[in-house]
Formats: C-alpha cells, sequence, structure tokens
C-alpha cells in the first residue's frame, strides 16, 4: 500500500464485506475494539459519499463483527494460504518478524505465532467391552472416598475462574452462578470450592479445600511428587495445548496435557500415593469425550474452563494479551467487560454442562461404564492410532488392535 | 402487563434492537430493503439507543399506567387498551401536533418527520415471539416481563395537559364560535371533527376571519388555508399564541404564517360583525376601524385547548413550564435564569428557564426534538449542574442526563 511500511500493512485475516448485503448499519464499526471497520469518504464518479471500509491489518480475527452482523455480510479470511508454505498460522509467523524487522520490539507470541502441538486426545479412541471393571480400576470409589476431600467425589467436572491472564469480572461471576447450579465445584484463588446443598447428612456436597497448582513443564512428574509429599491432597495440573484461549498463553514451554497427565499417573502410582492424591487437569479439554479419555488416562476430575469460555463467545483469537477482547472476556475495560452479562453467560455456560453431561451419559452406554467415576484410570478402555512406542509408553495405553 | 426493560449495564449499544424494529414494521419485513429503501421513505425505529460517553442503553415507550400522550392528543389517536395496557397509537387519527411528545417524559415518542406523524412501540403487538427488540438484544439487555413501573407519582404540573371536550357554539353557518365553555357540542374539539366542519364550512367561501390565535385559532386557520380561502387572523394581544409562547418565537410562527400567504393583525379586536340584508357575513369591523371582508368569522377567542405544541404549514412549536406572560417576564426576573437561541435562517428558536438548578419552562419552535427530555426535566424536577444545563442549552439531550439512580428507579425497577 501506498506509502506505507509491510509491517502496518501485512494481514493476517481480509475482512470480506459483501456490498450486496452490507447495509451500512455501523453495528462492526461499534463492536470492533481494534478500530477494524470505520467510516471512509469515497469519491464515485460524481459524488463523494460515506461509507464503511475495513483496514484489514489491524484484523485479529476474534470474528465478533461477523457473528453481530445482521445481514451476515462479513467474513473473515485468514491469509494462511497466501504464501503457499505447508503448516498453519504462517501469518502469524510472518506478521511478527515483519514487525520485528521494523520496530525492534518483541513480539507477544515468541513461537511460531500459534501452538502446532499434536492433540492425543485425536488420537486415542474409547473401546467398548474391552473392560473388567473389578480387575483394571485399582482405584475403586471405595479406596476413593478414604481420601479427601469427599465432596470432590462425584464432581469429576469442575469450572476454573482463575486464568492466568485478566478475565472480565462479570465471567467469574457467571462462572459463580453456573456451578452453584449446577452443583460443580469451582476452581478459585486459594482453594476448590462446591455450595452444592447438602441433599443427606452423609454425602456431603459441598465444601472447600486449598490445592496445589502444577505447570505440566518437563518435570512435572517431579513437581507433583514434592507437592504429595509436603502433605497436598489436590493437585491441579495445568498443560499446554493447542489452541489460542484465554487460558494458554506463552505455552511453549508446557507439554500437552494428556502426557502430563500420563507422567503424573505413572509416578504416582510407583510411589504408591496416588489414592491419596486427588488430581485436576486444568487445561486442554475442549469437548465432551476429551473428558471422558482425561479421566481413563488418570485423573480424577477435569476443569473445563477453556470450553466455558467459548461458551461465551470466545473464538480463540489469542489476543488476549491486548486486553481489547470484542467479546468482553480477556478484558478489564469496562466499556468491554459489559459485553458479558452474566445472566446470559451463565446460561450459556451451563447449557454446555448438561449438553457434555448427556454426551458423557452416552459414551459411557456406548463403551458400558457405568458412570465416569468408574472409568477413572480405566485405561484399559483407551487405544491409541497412530502413536509411536514412547508416546503409548508415557498415555500407559495400548495401540489398536492390541 | 409485561413491559419492555432495558438494562443499562449490559446495553452494548450495538443498536440491533432497532434494526429488529425497522424489519417488523416494514412492508417488506427484509432488513436490507427496509433499512435501505423503506427507512429513507420514513420508515423509523421506536426504539431508540442512546449513548452518553461509555455509558448507552436503548428505551422505547413504557406503556404507562396513566399515559400522559394520551392525555394531551386531542385528535383521539392515542389510547389505553385497558384490556392489554398497550398504548394504541392510530395513526389515521393522528394530526401531527406533537402534543403527545412535550407531554411524555420519558422521551418515547418520536417525531416521524416524513408523514409529520409521531412514531412510538405498539410492542410489537400480536408478535408471537414478543417485542423483536428483545428477542434481537445479543446480550439480554433488554427484558420483556412484568415489573411493577414506578409511575411518575408527581401531581400533575401546568405541563400535564387537562383534557378537554372543547365545544362549539354556533351562530348559523357563517359565524362560529368555537370555545371550552361548557355548552351544546357543536364541535368536539378533536382535530379530526375540526378538519371535518371547517372543510365544510369553506365550500364556496372565499375569505375567513379567525378571532384569537391561540391554539385552536391557528389550527381553524390552518385548515380553512389549506382548502383554499383566504384567512386573517384577528390577535388582541402583541402576539399570536399569546399564552403559549413569547414574543420573539410567536415571531417566527406569525413569519411562516404570513410566508404561507396569511394576514396577521395584531393587537386588534373585533368591534362588529357585519351583515348583509339577508343576514349572511359581509366582514369584521376592527378597533383599529379597518374593516375586514369576510365570508366566515371563526371566533376562537377564549379557546379552551391548553396545549403545548402546535404546528403551522410545517413549523412545529413546543412550550410547557411556566406559560403566559411569566416567560417574557422571567427574561428580566433575578429569580429565573433564561437562555435563549435563535437561528433565522433555520427557524428555530430554543428558549429555556432555568430557576436555581431546575428547569422550570422551555419553548422550542422549528427544532422540537428535545421537547421531550426538557419536559422531563420540568415535570420530574431533576436537578441540573453547570454541564447538564450546558446540554440542554445546546439542544443536545437524551435521558443519560438523568441522575443515575433516578434513571435506574423508572426503567429499571426491581422484578415485582
Amino acid at each position: 500500500m501506498l506509502f506505507q511500511k509491510i509491517a502496518d500493512t501485512y494481514h493476517e485475516f481480509t475482512v470480506l464485506r459483501d456490498v450486496n448485503l452490507c447495509i451500512e448499519c455501523d453495528v462492526c464499526i461499534g463492536q470492533c475494539s481494534y478500530n477494524v471497520h470505520y467510516r471512509d469518504a469515497v469519491c464515485f464518479s460524481d459524488d463523494v459519499r460515506s461509507c464503511i471500509a475495513s483496514d484489514s491489518s489491524k484484523c485479529v480475527g476474534c470474528l465478533r463483527c461477523s457473528a453481530l452482523c445482521p445481514t451476515g455480510a462479513l467474513s473473515i479470511l485468514s491469509n494462511d494460504y497466501c504464501n503457499g508454505c505447508s503448516g498453519t498460522r504462517q501469518s502469524a509467523l510472518l506478521r511478527n518478524i515483519y514487525k520485528q524487522a521494523e520496530t525492534g520490539v518483541k513480539q507477544s507470541h515468541a513461537g511460531r505465532g500459534h501452538s502446532n502441538m499434536p492433540v492425543y486426545w485425536d488420537k486415542l479412541m474409547l473401546v467398548a467391552g474391552a473392560t473388567d471393571t473389578a480387575d483394571v480400576a485399582d482405584i475403586t470409589d471405595k479406596s476413593l472416598s478414604s481420601r479427601s476431600p469427599n465432596y470432590l467425589l462425584n464432581k469429576p467436572l469442575l469450572l476454573d475462574s482463575t486464568p492466568h491472564i485478566a478475565i472480565n469480572p462479570n465471567l467469574r461471576t457467571a462462572m459463580k452462578m453456573a456451578a452453584d447450579k449446577l452443583n460443580l465445584a469451582e476452581i478459585r484463588d486459594k482453594e476448590i470450592s462446591a455450595n452444592g446443598i447438602c441433599a443427606e447428612e452423609d454425602s456431603c456436597e459441598y465444601g472447600s479445600c486449598e490445592y496445589v497448582r502444577i505447570p505440566a513443564t518437563h518435570n512435572v512428574a517431579k513437581l507433583a511428587l514434592k507437592a504429595v509429599d509436603e502433605g497436598a491432597k489436590v493437585l491441579v495440573i495445568g498443560g499446554g495445548s493447542r489452541g489460542d484461549g484465554p487460558f494458554d498463553r506463552n505455552d511453549t514451554q508446557l507439554m500437552p496435557i494428556e502426557l502430563a497427565i500420563g507422567v503424573v499417573d505413572n509416578i504416582l502410582r510407583d510411589e504408591g500415593v496416588r489414592e491419596s492424591v486427588f488430581v485436576i487437569a486444568a487445561s486442554g479439554i475442549m469437548c465432551s469425550s476429551d473428558v471422558v479419555k482425561a479421566v481413563a488416562l488418570g485423573v480424577d476430575a477435569v476443569s473445563i474452563g477453556a470450553a466455558m469460555m467459548i461458551a461465551v463467545g470466545c473464538s480463540l483469537c489469542g489476543s488476549c494479551h491486548t486486553g481489547k477482547c470484542p467479546w468482553g472476556i480477556a478484558t478489564v475495560e469496562s466499556n468491554l467487560c459489559k459485553r458479558q452479562n452474566p445472566e446470559l453467560a451463565a446460561e450459556q455456560m451451563i447449557n454446555v454442562v448438561n449438553a457434555w453431561n448427556q454426551e458423557i451419559a452416552e459414551i459411557l452406554e456406548s463403551v458400558g461404564v457405568a458412570s465416569l467415576s468408574d472409568m477413572r484410570v480405566n485405561k484399559d478402555i483407551l487405544r491409541a492410532v497412530g502413536l509411536s512406542e514412547t508416546e503409548m509408553k508415557i498415555l500407559g495405553v495400548e495401540h489398536a488392535g492390541q | 402487563m409485561k413491559r419492555i426493560f432495558p438494562d443499562k449495564k449490559y446495553c452494548i449499544g450495538c443498536k440491533l434492537c432497532e434494526l429488529a424494529c425497522l424489519v417488523v414494521h416494514s412492508v417488506s419485513k427484509d432488513l436490507t430493503s427496509a433499512y435501505k429503501n423503506e427507512r429513507v421513505r420514513g420508515l423509523a425505529p421506536s426504539i431508540q439507543g442512546i449513548e452518553k460517553g461509555e455509558t448507552c442503553v436503548a428505551v422505547s415507550c413504557r406503556h404507562c399506567e396513566e399515559p400522559a400522550c394520551v392525555d394531551a392528543c386531542k385528535a383521539g389517536a392515542l389510547s389505553k387498551d385497558s384490556a392489554t395496557g398497550i398504548v394504541h397509537y392510530n395513526a389515521s387519527l393522528c394530526v401531527g401536533c406533537w402534543s403527545c411528545m412535550a407531554a411524555c417524559p420519558y422521551d418515547s415518542i418520536k417525531q416521524n418527520k416524513f408523514s409529520n406523524k409521531i412514531i412510538k412501540c405498539d410492542l410489537c403487538s400480536g408478535r408471537e415471539d414478543g417485542p423483536a427488540c428483545v428477542q434481537s438484544c445479543p446480550n439480554r439487555s433488554l427484558k420483556y416481563e412484568e415489573r411493577s413501573i414506578l409511575y411518575d407519582g408527581l401531581e400533575k404540573s401546568k405541563i400535564s395537559l387537562e383534557h378537554s371536550d372543547g365545544c362549539g357554539q354556533s351562530l348559523g353557518t357563517d359565524a362560529l364560535i368555537i370555545s371550552g365553555a361548557e355548552g351544546d357540542s357543536a364541535i368536539g374539539c378533536t382535530e379530526h371533527n375540526f378538519r371535518v366542519k371547517f372543510e365544510a364550512i369553506s365550500k364556496g367561501l372565499k375569505r375567513a376571519v379567525v378571532v384569537g390565535s391561540g391554539h385552536c385559532g391557528l389550527k381553524a386557520a390552518e385548515i380553512l388555508y389549506e382548502s383554499g380561502v383566504e384567512v386573517a387572523i384577528v390577535e388582541e394581544a402583541s402576539h399570536v399564541l399569546p399564552q403559549e409562547s413569547d414574543g420573539q418565537a410567536a415571531s417566527l410562527i406569525s413569519r411562516r404564517i404570513k410566508d404561507a400567504g396569511l394576514t396577521i393583525k395584531l393587537g386588534t379586536a373585533v368591534r362588529d360583525v357585519i351583515r348583509d340584508d339577508e343576514g349572511r357575513v359581509k366582514g369584521v369591523l376592527l378597533s383599529d376601524r379597518s374593516f375586514l371582508e369576510a365570508g366566515a368569522v371563526i371566533f376562537a377567542n377564549g379557546v379552551s385547548a391548553d396545549i403545548s405544541s402546535i404546528s403551522f404549514c410545517g413549523l412545529a412549536m413546543v412550550s410547557a413550564g411556566i406559560l403566559g406572560p411569566e416567560l417574557d417576564l422571567a427574561d428580566d426576573d433575578v429569580e429565573y435564569d433564561s437562555y435563549f437561541y435563535c437561528d433565522e435562517v433555520k427557524q428555530i428558536y430554543r428558549k429555556l428557564v432555568f430557576k436555581d438548578q431546575l428547569l422550570v419552562g422551555y419553548i422550542l419552535v422549528g427544532d422540537i426534538e428535545s421537547c421531550s427530555i426538557l419536559t422531563s426535566f420540568v415535570k420530574f424536577r431533576l436537578d441540573l449542574d453547570a454541564e447538564s444545563k450546558k446540554l440542554l442549552c445546546s439542544g443536545v439531550a437524551n435521558l443519560l442526563m438523568w441522575p443515575d439512580n433516578f434513571f435506574e428507579k423508572q426503567w429499571s425497577p426491581e422484578k415485582s
């Protein structure tokens, strides 16, 4: 573009406006917090008219405008195809280097822009009828109940309101509302708590406890063991994962959560302390089958925070660090925060969890397991497809066909 | 009844509610066509997104328990449905006097500048999914539900207009008295009846004299004028609309009337009605000893209509609060602090009278869009700071200028 540096004009995304559909209602202008859309004077053959223009170089691909456009006139195209390279998100890589070349300033993504880690969940399949539960599940409900905290036992799903970036306080409110309504436990800053109503005196549904959060770094196993030695009852493993949700930034040093679950489970079992600790996986769970697989792989519960953010609009654009999230998620600016009405957000979260519960029930039925807690550390129900010996050893699963 | 309640805490200002309103009230029921074609021809949303700084909210008719607009409407175009609670608007009866706008303190009635009528929410009556604006709100900041609304609860002040079936007294077919005095109703003082009656009178009539230039007098003159009659207006006071306006506002109206081709005689009274041998009216003799030839005389002197707005030949005027001679006095009175603005070219006049921190009266001519807000400040006696005063004076006003807690109380009452 004339008189401009490539660092300013290079765009990862192209905003496509169908002028036949656009009615120039200005909704997109109001919704974009990156000022992509604007009013411009355009010369026609005989007069000058005001019309809406878009500066694609500012677009982060959050899709807010196209979601709210009343006529569906906006499409956001990723420009990854344009340089013909293989691999994903090349355009983010180029954008970073162009910016660095121009300014000499560090960019938010140190690596290739967006994570390209494998998704092991997709390479694990659930097999029906392979289980002799009494034999395989060496951690039964009975042995679990000897551990504290009791109130977590029937709560394989948790909500995580402590992401490591600033999120809209309205969403914390919404998460609390959803957790209370669904009787889920919630990971807070210092504790994991549940406020469900105590139905019977002996089966306690509420309570709170401290926890230890460990990152899925290469020494996650040692960290886990150390925490247990120091008396931790609840471990929360935060892993690195694909996807660019609000919970997954700066993930280059973190391994995929599946491998972290595998090594932690292995070492705790080797040391004979698996039964004395409640393990929670706190990232990388994006769908209901991930929940089932994670529980089978060796955790007692999973936190589904990232999926909750998608439920309220997050499109994984990976621009959380700007603090200008147009969906009002990864932001604390008051004019953006109000885009999340806690009442509506809580309802969306509740709906997702309800839908997942139905799906999980179906999955459990199809593999012949009665409940999610029976699924705990039931690796025999998992089979790998296309994984190496090493990967399968870490995960503790056999290959499909074996 | 169920009403629409906005929540300014979560309004994101996208104005999709306005678009939904447009579509539902359009002929084509298609957004593109409604927005691009029908809007140009006068289609407008009856819900308005308003903004002040970062705050925004969308407001529409509240369908009040005791609607001031219905009281104000002389034409019978607005009515409160006792069964559903909806305040209905019948555009075919509306004459575009905008009294309802001036009376409504919730800024919920808007001018339709294309048809010279009004735009008002009908709660999408009969729509299966409820009001379209509520359905379209992406952040659920509009709710359609039962809540007890806080009615203003203030005593009707001067601006809440007395409902009056003005009556007329007929002196034959060519001399007519229209007044609010009790008596057999010859002409119900609704605009519709006015029109029918005066159009009948105007048949075969060349010249007429209207005595009195209050609202009714001017309306009568307008209808006669539109029927092709040559009209002279005689007013005893020094300016037209003596009860509703000050000299300067009136002079704008007068000028518009004169430009249209009517004659105005100010500061004169009628001494006698001259009739010919057969008893037909020949004209009137005035106090300045001049004679005006006329085939009909309409006396609109002690006219009832305590009405605060009028449109004449397309020029709208609204006044409220302190009325009559006080408006002129306010300029010199130390108790009052008055502001006025006059644009002769655009024929816009704006006069605001403040007393301490309160707005106590106003006159608007030409641009009357902010009348509803001004009415709210007069009616609810809302305190104004210097900045808000400045905004009001500059003609920029919206409901978000209300004190925050008052706004919340009125628009977001607790669920009942």
